[in-house]
């Protein structure tokens, strides 16, 4: 093979068959039942999506059971606490178990290729996202079958949800089960940042990046500062319902506002989070059926970064009625209308781009068209509903029903369906019935307004959401008639959709390559599809290589470009620079096992039997799922290649194995940390909250605790650990593999001192939880804290192992970066929490 | 990172993390300020509604200072969007073409950036105290 690569090896058709054998046997998909050890994006990312479709169709059924309800006047077709489960669990499935997670799910499956890689480069990461998606899902939908499901609304207001008797488990099921879900989301962000950043192909610079890519960007950095305060606020719910620690309790000193602004701080965001990588199919589609490039790529983008920002200044419109002072609920309609000008951006430049090219008529368009009608709409009831005084005659009535739906549905399952059309050959293989597709778009489109828009006209009119029945002569009856035959209709939409995604196709001839004659990488991909992704990694020049590059297709198959062959039999994709997709590594990427199966659901059995306050089987599925994270990493990750660099085709030569700043793990733990950050800065941010709402005595006179002594024991302490893991790399690096485990060692003992004091300050002053939220929200802190220190040791002596067994050397260094890079996040966290909790309490008053 | 002769990820948003910054400081100073100072039973006892210059001279002083930076920049953008001597759509593949259309980004994200501070100060200018 060396020898071929000086000259010209593609010339030769054998060379190139070689090439495609190996190509096909490394990246095979499993047979049997091995096949669900697959954890290539291509399988991981069509499980992602059939799973959240069939929630969708799930939580559709019990969106037509809410209609069939409220068809008639004072009905009993459902109970009002069985209807209580049905609206929470309609809106609950439709958020966490549809709409973010077909985010996620879509752009496993074509960002990669879109991208010219072979795979994200955390492939196993995805697969655990998945399975931990289908068990958190599984386990909240099928709580509605044992009578059990959450009851209190999707967003979860205590003080009802925090009430027992009132609420059964059905809260825990909501919070446990959709926790799980949310580190999946965050592990799932974390892979497509780096994906987008690092996993670029050579020559696509960060002007020539698809659209897609740059909308995954921001989504998946909006998700890392988003979900992280609903986690948060998730932690502090549990503490209360399960050992009583009064967060939400006014009664000692807590408050449910906290509850829904940390709920909102996530939900708003999460709105757009929906939204975007919706309109970023659109961004795809409109040029191809346009066919030229979109007018105003920049604007795009400015749309996207800026919806991104301004989508976190929006929480409080959802809390215009909970009486703050009018300048606080001014600041966020400011916001709320100002970000109607990022939104527009995009619809404008979509227009602008029709406009100018050759619109052809397609299924795709259809959707899209009708996609951008039904937004527009919402939002500008949305403009409407961000004026405070409009907000107050119309909050929890229909007339919100109305507009959410209006924009979930136009801003994101039209554009969803347009995607599907458009994207099913390139991930099925065949096509989609135009006859179907066209019937279905005018049963949902009819369907869809008949349904909702007299809705606005029935919450105007005063109908209040979630009742489960109303009396006769109040002036709704036809209007809930109307929306529910509406409704039907939509869902006969949705069916034969659904059939056409369904019905079998084999016999039907294979769609044509690059059916819709598209610009971008992805559809380089042959029907039948073949299982490597991409023939060879190509070089690009323009946003559109398949318009703009001459015989680039022809260079592609032959495998012109990087990484035509498999040699050595592993799995590789191509690693460049942020900015300007210089190569830099040649990545291999793992490959199939059940082992991120296995640690998903042992994760997911400690979430769940901690919902049936199960300790025992709770702590012992942590370790068991601990021990199978372990086996992951240390089998998976950070391995030794065989070789220094290899030869990747075009006479270049990339190394296999590289650390710190250039390694994707090392971008990983960063933006992981971003994401646990953003989490700690939500609990603190609830101890200044609670200051600022008890006018005087936070922390109450009679709190003796923490004091002073343990805090800033656990503070030096955890310094000292710090600095004796970057002694431990230093040593390290001057190849002294001793006096590396010696530094390891004793920042262990240290960091174990550190977390241990601070837990005797709040402990020894007599700090009890449950009787006011001031010790709670102390207590709270210095746990989070500790957990961080007690993951910093499980790490530190996980490097000293890896020293021992020679897999952590000078040369070979991954774990020890990535290692202390999370020491340094553990260090900002422990002098944030004592700087709070020890520190605050003597200038507070 | 903030200021630099090469256009990238980090000047991109400088502008809408300021507008973040300004609107934090905006509400915490006016939201804190209410919750702070309204005794629990203020609609009980009639007392006035308490009176908040001093958030609003924080949130004039938070105002300048953000359009102060998102001014400078403006200016560092304008530099990176000419520097090249490139037009739309920015898509040749070089550094000219990189940095003409990240600095043409930032100054699009600069003018939302200011539009945003500005309406986010608005209420400041018209509303006086915690009612």
């Amino acid at each position: 093979m060396t020898d071929a690569a000086l000259a010209s090896p593609q010339d030769d058709p054998e060379v190139r068959k070689g090439q495609e054998e190996r190509l096909e046997k490394v990246w095979e998909t499993p047979k049997g039942v091995r096949y669900w050890s697959a954890v290539n994006n291509s399988e991981v990312g069509i499980w992602y999506t059939g799973t959240a479709l069939f929630f969708f169709l799930f939580a559709g059924v019990l969106g037509l059971l809410i209609r069939a309800q409220l068809a008639v006047p004072d009905n009993d077709f459902l109970s009002a606490t069985f209807y209580n489960q049905v609206f929470t669990l309609h809106g609950t499935a439709m958020m966490f178990l549809f709409a973010i997670p077909i985010f996620e799910a879509v752009a496993i499956l074509i960002l990669p290729e879109m991208l010219g890689a072979r795979d994200l480069p955390f492939p196993r990461l995805s697969a655990f996202g998945y399975w931990s998606f289908l068990l958190g899902g599984v386990f909240v939908c099928g709580s509605i079958f044992f009578n059990a499901a959450p009851d209190g609304g999707w967003f979860m207001y205590p003080p009802l949800t925090t009430d027992e008797k009132q609420t059964g488990i059905g809260a825990d099921v909501w919070l446990l089960g959709l926790s799980f879900i949310e580190v999946a989301s965050i592990a799932a962000a974390v892979e497509l940042i780096v994906g987008t950043l690092k996993c670029r192909p050579p020559g696509m610079r960060i002007n020539l990046m698809p659209l897609y890519a740059w909308y995954v960007l921001v989504v998946a950095g909006m998700i890392l500062f988003a979900f992280p305060p609903l986690i948060a606020g998730d932690i502090l719910f549990e503490l209360e319902r399960m050992f009583g620690w009064p967060f939400f309790d006014p009664a000692k000193g807590g408050d449910p506002l906290l509850w829904q602004h940390l709920f909102w701080i996530f939900g708003h965001p999460e709105v757009y989070i929906i939204f975007l990588p919706a309109i970023a199919l659109l961004a795809m589609i409109v040029p191809t059926f346009a066919q030229r490039p979109i007018l105003g790529y920049s604007w795009i983008v400015l749309a996207a970064v800026g919806t991104g920002f301004l989508s976190f200044g929006l929480w409080v419109h959802h809390m215009f009625t909970t009486g703050l002072p009018a300048i606080s609920l001014a600041f966020f309609s400011a916001a709320s209308e100002a970000v109607a000008i990022p939104t527009g951006v995009q619809i404008f430049v979509f227009l602008a781009t029709l406009l100018a090219g050759r619109v052809i008529y397609s299924v795709p368009m259809l959707y899209a068209v009708g996609a951008l009608a039904i937004f527009v709409f919402g939002g500008l009831t949305g403009v409407m509903v961000a004026l405070a005084p409009f907000d107050w005659q119309a909050h929890d009535s229909h007339f919100v029903v109305a507009h959410l739906h209006y924009t979930l549905i136009g801003g994101m399952f039209f554009p969803l369906i347009a995607g599907i059309y458009y994207y099913y050959p390139f991930v099925m293989d065949r096509r989609l019935s135009d006859r179907l597709g066209k019937i279905g778009f005018w049963l949902l489109f009819v369907g869809f307004n008949v349904t909702f828009l007299p809705m606005h006209i029935t919450g105007l009119r005063g109908m209040p959401r979630r009742v489960f029945t109303y009396a006769e002569g109040l002036g709704f009856e036809t209007l809930n008639m109307v929306s529910t035959v509406g409704s039907f209709v939509f869902a006969a939409g949705v069916l034969v959709v659904g059939w056409d995604i369904l019905r079998p196709k084999s016999k039907e001839p294979y769609a044509p390559r690059n059916m819709w004659n598209a610009g971008t990488l992805e559809w380089l991909s042959e029907n039948p599809g073949k299982e490597w992704g991409v023939r060879t990694v190509p070089v690009v020049t323009t946003r559109y290589p398949l318009w703009d590059q001459p015989n680039f297709m022809r260079d592609y198959d032959e495998g012109r470009f990087y990484l035509p062959d498999a040699e050595e039999g592993k799995r590789e994709t191509l690693i460049t620079s942020v900015l300007d997709a210089r190569p830099i590594q040649c990545l291999r990427v793992p490959g199939n096992t059940f082992i991120t199966m296995g640690a998903a659901f042992l994760t997911g059995g400690a979430f769940i039997a901690a919902t049936f306050y199960a300790w025992t089987l709770t702590i012992g599925f942590s370790i068991a799922a601990l021990i199978a994270i372990l086996i992951w990493l240390w089998t998976g990750t950070a391995i030794i290649p065989e070789k220094k660099e290899k030869d990747v085709g075009l006479g270049l030569k990339l190394p296999l194995y590289v650390s710190g700043p250039d390694s994707v793990g090392w971008w990983a733990m960063f933006i992981t940390m971003i994401g646990d950050m953003s989490a700690f800065a939500s609990l603190i941010f609830g101890y200044f909250f609670y200051w600022t709402i008890h006018a005087s005595g936070f922390p109450p006179s009679d709190a003796a605790g923490p004091g002073l002594l343990w805090p800033f024991t656990a503070l030096g302490l955890t310094v000292a650990a710090w600095g004796a893991m970057l002694l431990g790399r230093r040593a390290n690096a001057a190849d002294r593999p001793l006096s590396l485990r010696l530094w390891l060692s004793v920042s262990g003992i240290l960091a174990v001192g550190g977390g241990a004091a601070l837990l005797w300050g709040p402990h020894t002053t007599g700090l009890d939880p449950t009787s006011h939220v001031y010790p709670a929200t102390v207590w709270v802190i210095a746990i989070w804290t500790a957990v961080h220190v007690g993951v910093g040791v499980i790490m530190t002596l996980y490097c000293l192992a890896r020293s021992v067994g020679s897999k952590l050397t000078t040369e070979h260094d991954i774990d020890i970066h990535n290692v202390v890079l999370f020491w340094h996040f553990v260090l900002i966290t422990m002098a944030v929490s004592v700087a709070t909790i020890a520190l605050f309490p003597l200038v507070a008053r | 990172m903030i200021a630099s002769t090469r256009a990238n990820l980090i000047t991109l948003v400088t502008a809408p993390t300021v507008w973040a910054l300004h609107f934090l400081v905006s509400y915490t100073a006016a939201a804190g300020y209410c919750a702070k100072t309204m005794a629990d039973a203020r609609v009980m006892t009639g007392a006035a509604w308490p009176d908040i210059t001093i958030a609003r001279l924080v949130i004039l002083v938070a105002t300048v200072v953000a359009v102060a930076i998102i001014a400078l920049c403006t200016r560092q953008a304008w530099g990176h969007w000419r520097s090249g001597d490139v037009d739309p759509p920015f898509d040749e593949p070089s550094f000219e073409g990189r940095q003409g259309f990240l600095g043409f980004a930032t100054l699009l994200l600069c003018g939302l950036s200011v539009v945003g501070v500005i309406f986010v100060a608005l209420p400041a200018v018209f509303i006086g105290d915690c009612r």
